[in-house]
């Protein structure tokens, strides 16, 4: 992080934690110890929400650690669609989501899928 | 305002924002214009992919099909178009739109089945056909409906999901005819017809609702009541009144639990996403449906299943056993004699290795008892 510091134009800085971040996020601790070295609130939680949408799977503990209220309301838009961190299996069909036919019902019979939930 | 401001700003100016994070953190306008405008000077690819999408689903509640679609493609490929689909899907069904919506749920790749489930449940209709219409107008109604989902979803790369979306519009079709209406007329679900099992679920939703909306009834001191005043009013032919109301709060649901008693049997999709038993007479369906709607009052608690664990008809007993270990583990109060008790004397009393091990299945979590 502290290169990105050097970075004069802001928009750039922005995109050097961004960056730098993405790199970490299957380091939780170091990546912890880059989020706390930017020391702008707004700049915390901007980060914080480029990473969760660029990774939904773990939306969770990155929306929760964003303090304002702005980034919190964006937050809900990738934490309350659940089914963004879902994955397709891989496969040349991408497979069908859990519920669905292929994972239970009996054939000829429609499939379950998850209960609805309220848009944010 | 403030957001706009600072997006002319930065526009006006050509040079870089100073705070493009405090700028990027500000509240979206409502307007979807203002909106676009706003997504479209985003220094951040990430926020503009959200941006986009929450644009498309505001189009799409003002039925700007084309727009919204528009907006969708800007979004890059992948997950967030697939979600940007969706939520065109949805709020587009929920505008009125289905045939619309079920094609933006044929875009939403991985999420197609959860759109269709979405889409289905919320879908809203013109009110034109209702169960009272001639059989002609309503098998017309449900052939132009799933037409106009099969349609949209035949370019999804599973070729299941066409399918699916049929049964789950289907269901979605017999219990919106019904649903708050405050008007449930048995008549038009005493039908052979493929369209019958959704309008008994549909017919049964309904008459629940009026039943447990009513001060007068008993139904509230004596919870197998509702089943016998349903059943009653089923084999009567009685139409069942009560203040309508547009927005009814949805009622509980059970969840998708299937098990080899389901092999080669029919179901109906259900609110919520679990499926139901289709029965082998007209009655028998409707014996399911009436079960399966008194299930949405958690206030019964398991009461109103146990005497079915004994019905001759497998189907019936089946669905019994399914939702009373369901019914007693999330009761609140409403039963008198205990869920676990209920639940416990079920078990020891089960012959039928299928209700066994349904009974089994869902038994309460250990806790004092209610």
């Amino acid at each position: 992080m502290a290169d990105c510091e050097a970075t004069g134009d802001p928009t750039a800085r922005e995109d050097c934690r961004f960056t730098l971040a993405q790199g970490l996020l299957d380091q939780p601790e170091a990546l912890q110890a880059a989020l706390a070295q930017v020391s702008e609130p707004d700049s915390r939680d901007l980060l914080l929400l480029r990473l969760a949408v660029a990774a939904p799977a773990r939306s969770g503990p990155l929306c929760a650690q964003v303090q304002s209220a702005p980034a919190r309301d964006k937050c809900r838009q990738v934490l309350g669609r659940p089914h963004l961190s879902t994955q397709p299996p891989p496969g040349p069909s991408g497979g069908t989501p859990p519920g669905s036919p292929a994972a239970g019902p009996p054939p000829g019979s429609p499939g379950g899928e998850a209960p609805p939930v309220p848009a944010p | 305002m403030i957001a706009l401001l600072l997006v002319l700003a930065a526009c006006g100016t050509g040079t870089p924002s100073p705070d493009p994070a405090g700028q990027a953190l500000a509240p979206w306008p409502d307007d979807p214009t203002a909106l676009l405008a706003r997504c479209a000077t985003e220094p951040f690819p990430e926020l503009a992919t959200t941006c986009r999408v929450q644009a498309a689903a505001r189009l799409a509640t003002l039925g700007k099909v084309d727009q919204a679609d528009a907006t969708c493609a800007r979004v890059p490929e992948g997950t967030w178009r697939q979600e940007c689909h969706f939520r065109v899907g949805e709020e587009l069904s929920q505008a009125g739109d289905v045939a619309q919506a079920a094609a933006q749920c044929g875009q939403a790749g991985w999420f197609a089945q959860r759109c269709i489930t979405h889409a289905a449940w919320r879908m809203r209709r013109s009110g034109e056909v209702n169960p009272r219409s001639p059989d002609p107008a309503l098998e017309g109604d449900r052939e132009l409906l799933l037409a106009a989902v099969q349609a949209g979803l035949a370019a999804h790369a599973d070729p299941g999901v066409a399918g699916e979306g049929r049964d789950v519009f289907q269901a979605a079709w017999g219990r919106t005819l019904y649903r708050g209406s405050g008007h449930a007329d048995p008549r038009a679900a005493h039908t052979t017809a493929e369209r019958g099992p959704a309008l008994r679920t549909g017919w049964a939703v309904e008459a629940a609702r009026i039943e447990m909306s009513a001060p007068r009834t008993t139904t509230r001191t004596d919870p197998v009541n509702l089943v016998a005043t349903l059943r009653s009013a089923w084999r009567q032919g009685t139409v069942l009144s009560g203040a309508p109301d547009p927005s009814p709060p949805p009622e509980r649901y059970a969840p998708l639990q299937i098990g080899p008693q389901d092999q080669g049997v029919p179901h109906l999709p259900l609110y919520g996403g679990g499926l139901r038993l289709v029965g082998e007479t007209v009655d028998e369906d409707a014996d399911i449906a009436i079960l399966e709607a008194v299930y949405g009052w958690p206030e019964l608690g398991a009461a109103p299943f146990e005497a079915w664990l004994a019905d001759p008809r497998p189907r019936v007993r089946w669905t019994a056993a399914r939702l009373l270990p369901l019914a007693a583990r999330e009761s609140h109060g409403g039963d008198p004699d205990g869920g676990r008790a209920r639940l416990d004397r079920a078990l020891s009393a089960a012959r039928d290795p299928v209700l066994r091990r349904l009974l089994a299945a869902q038994a309460p979590r250990p806790g004092p008892p209610p």
